[in-house]
């Protein structure tokens, strides 16, 4: 498959650690999500086309196979779902928006450790 | 546990509570880690229900039943919320008996 939309992500998807990947993921579930109930079709279509790409980068890294990689399955799922399933919960936009926002501080809490020289969170 | 969550996900973190065994798994990046180690530790998948804790919350505002792993069509769940009243108050007593609260 011809992968164009992020150039570089294939490169440094094997760098980063899980909740930095998801995290990327939902930054452009987030923007699909606006574009979305803004009636943006273009920007929907490319935002949500990029998060699919992500995703499907995260479920094939070697090492989230097994039990993560059925939840990042599911995670796309639920996603596809919230644009294309006319019965889709009326809160799951919200609930999306919040699990994929965890990730993101996530990933900057793993920053700020990395800077500080500390890898693993404070007991 | 604030201080957990705040190192994790900011003001909330994630647990997977066993309903049988009446013991739960939490601060795992994802619910299937807390639920792999439950499964790895004899618990049984239908047991098993993904929440989110937000320890800075008071009343029934610090659990919040939202996870990946709770999607179970074949046990009637079809949500990613805990579809079934009996099972959440299930869950909240087994939180309830195993963290201290204000």
């Amino acid at each position: 498959m011809t992968r164009l939309l992020h150039r570089g992500a294939a490169e440094s998807w094997p760098r980063m650690e899980l909740v930095e990947q998801l995290g990327n993921v939902g930054t452009e579930v987030e923007r699909a999500i606006r574009a979305h109930q803004a009636g943006r079709t273009d920007r929907f279509d490319n935002a949500l086309a990029r998060a699919l790409e992500l995703f499907d980068l995260t479920a094939a890294d070697p090492r989230w196979q097994g039990h993560r990689c059925q939840e990042i399955l599911r995670a796309r799922e639920e996603v596809c779902r919230l644009f294309f399933d006319p019965n889709v919960p009326s809160d799951s936009a919200r609930g999306l928006s919040r699990y994929f926002f965890g990730f993101a501080w996530a990933a900057r809490a793993l920053h700020h450790r990395r800077q500080s020289g500390r890898s693993e969170p404070a007991p | 546990m604030a201080r957990l969550a705040e190192d994790q996900f900011g003001d909330w973190i994630k647990a997977v509570v066993d309903v049988s065994r009446g013991i739960m798994a939490i601060a795992g990046d994802l619910h299937a880690d807390d639920e792999a180690t439950l499964l790895a530790d004899g618990s049984r998948q239908q047991d098993l229900w993904g929440i989110n804790l937000y320890p800075l919350e008071s009343g029934e505002d610090w659990i919040e039943f939202d996870s990946m792993i709770n999607l179970r069509p074949s046990q009637g769940n079809r949500s990613r919320g805990v579809d079934d009243e009996r099972t959440r108050g299930r869950i909240r007593e087994v939180v309830e008996s195993l963290v201290l609260t204000d």
